[in-house]
């Protein structure tokens, strides 16, 4: 999780501001910061979903 | 103005119902009047959250921020959104163990407990304290203008009316109330926002992809970086991250029923925001409103949105997106004024007189209120200009200083002369870029100041002896225990 979160705020903070100097519409109509919102959001989502309410894992020992 | 009056009469009448069924129904306890007995559920604790945090600078500040200058600015709310899943989840059910525990009812409680000092209990609660007062006035100025504009009214009878609302809620009902005042006014305000989104891009003909393409041949840098250098783009974003400190979201997650529900409430919070509230907030501001709107200059820009929406619907949703408005900034300010309250009684007062009845902590929650209410009240009336620029420069800035008190809950080894140099140092640098920008290096306002408090803390912390054992042990190893009742 929380290297999911370290990515995620990589490609945000360290990775957008270069490609929008750069790129500033993805597809010819998509401005950068739109399609980085959807795609990190979408990385966040699943993943904190995952990591929420996935059940935990047993502890060495521990019975029903 | 007929029409606004007719919503604002029936709001008006169900939220003076939302306080007296709190009124009725409430134990009368400290508990009770501050966290609504940590009894509240998933769909109302979202609500309470989500519009704690979507204030009027939605409408204004934020839209007006990407409509002048691109949408770099983007980062500090679509970051917050992770610091805020942060302060509900990591942060939020460490406090909610140590309610559970020890019958905490503030985060700064909480965080004396763990450090063993009642002089570090003192000290953030006024940190905390000073910076939520602007903030409120902040919303209050907000509305004052915005009835002035859109709807004919005195600047005054809006400030007013929030602070009176305000008051009825929190007299009545305390926290329970508000909350349940928040779906409410959450509900109006998605509705105003998002349905006004919806309206106006399909009355004007033209969809999004295409409205971007247009901006772009017009103006192609504002809709790269915009008008940011790449260093200050990425200190926005770091800012962003610190909300994990805002006061009012901690406070709030003290009042939910379970863990089950910090957890529910941090994935929706995740869902609505990203998909939904500040996918809205960012086309409207860097897109829909730049393109129906064009040429708005200064202050103008941050009404780029109303003045889109009074330009493609008729008077009567125009009204209804100024209660929106309202509704975005009671929401907030309700909830950080009762904060303010809660921390003032339980955290100073407290502190100071130590037994204290609930009864003589509520009456003293709602006296103070009324203190907080008329200094923000008078600050929104006297300084408007001034005060609006308080959010970005010191309200988030400040509370973020209370970050080396939070790793605490983490780190073992923080001292509690470790946190409270780090805070200090912080808020003194923080002070002195205010008034000599040259020491915040053309970054955000809290980039400087919070590294320097961060190194701090670590420093004084590993030069000073650790903390006693019994303070650690009962805030790393029981608090995990359940609880024997």
């Amino acid at each position: 999780m929380l290297c999911i979160c370290a990515f995620t705020l990589l490609l945000m903070v360290v990775v957008w501001p270069f490609v929008a100097v750069e790129n500033p519409l993805f597809f010819g109509w998509m401005p950068s910061m739109l399609a980085f919102h959807f795609v990190v959001f979408s990385i966040w989502v699943v993943s904190w979903g995952v990591y929420l309410f996935s059940k935990p894992k047993k502890r060495r020992g521990e019975t029903k | 103005m007929i029409e606004f009056l007719a919503y604002l009469a029936a709001a008006t009448i169900v939220i003076v119902g939302i306080g007296v069924w709190g009124y009725k129904i409430g134990k009368k306890t400290a508990v009770d009047y501050m966290i609504a007995g940590g009894a509240l559920g998933t769909i109302v604790s979202y609500f309470w959250i989500a519009f704690v945090i979507y204030s009027a600078w939605t409408f204004f500040g934020f839209a007006g921020y990407l409509y002048l200058r691109g949408p770099a600015y983007h980062l500090y709310p679509f970051l917050a959104h992770l610091g805020f899943a942060i302060a509900i989840w990591v942060i939020g059910r460490k406090l909610f163990k140590a309610r559970e525990k020890y019958g905490v009812i503030t985060p700064v409680e909480a965080l004396s407990r763990r450090y063993g000092s009642n002089f570090v209990r003192v000290m953030l609660a006024v940190i905390l304290i000073t910076f939520i007062v602007p903030y409120i006035g902040i919303q209050i100025t907000a509305i004052g203008a915005a009835l002035q504009a859109f709807v004919g009214l005195p600047y005054i009878a809006g400030v007013l009316y929030m602070a009176a609302v305000m008051l009825i809620l929190i007299y009545l009902g305390g926290m329970r109330s508000v909350a349940w005042a928040n779906v409410m006014w959450g509900t109006i305000m998605m509705l105003a926002f998002l349905g006004s989104l919806a309206w106006v891009v399909s009355a004007s003909g033209k969809s999004i992809p295409e409205m971007a393409v247009a901006l772009y041949e017009k103006d192609p840098v504002k809709m790269g970086l915009g008008y940011y250098t790449i260093s200050y783009a990425m200190s926005i974003a770091i800012a962003g991250f610190t909300v994990f400190c805002w006061p009012h979201v901690l406070q709030a997650t003290l009042g939910m029923r379970s863990e089950d529900v910090l957890k529910k409430v941090t994935f929706a919070w995740l869902v609505i925001g990203g998909f939904a509230v500040y996918l809205g907030a960012y086309l409207w501001g860097n897109i829909v409103a730049p393109y129906l709107s064009p040429g708005l200059t200064g202050k103008a820009a941050d009404v780029a949105v109303l003045v889109t929406i009074k330009k493609f619907t008729p008077s009567a949703w125009v009204m209804f997106v100024i209660l929106g408005v309202l509704a975005a900034a009671i929401s907030t300010a309700a909830t950080q004024l009762m904060t303010a309250a809660i921390f003032t009684s339980n955290d100073l007062i407290g502190v100071a007189r130590k037994t204290m009845r609930d009864e003589a902590k509520i009456l003293w929650t709602k006296i103070i209120c009324a203190v907080v209410v008329a200094l923000s009240t008078i600050f929104a009336y006297l300084y408007p200009v001034e005060i609006a620029r308080m959010l970005d420069l010191i309200a988030s800035p400040g509370y973020s200083m209370i970050t080396a008190a939070l790793l605490g809950l983490f780190w073992r080894r923080g001292t509690k002369e470790g946190v409270i140099a780090a805070t200090i140092v912080g808020v003194l640098l923080l002070a002195c870029g205010l008034f000599y920008p040259p020491l915040t290096l053309e970054l955000h306002p809290v980039v400087v100041p919070l590294s320097v408090s961060l190194v701090v803390f670590f420093v004084v912390s590993l030069v000073t002896p650790p903390p006693p054992r019994e303070c650690l042990e009962a805030f790393f190893e029981e608090i995990q225990r359940p609880s024997s009742d």
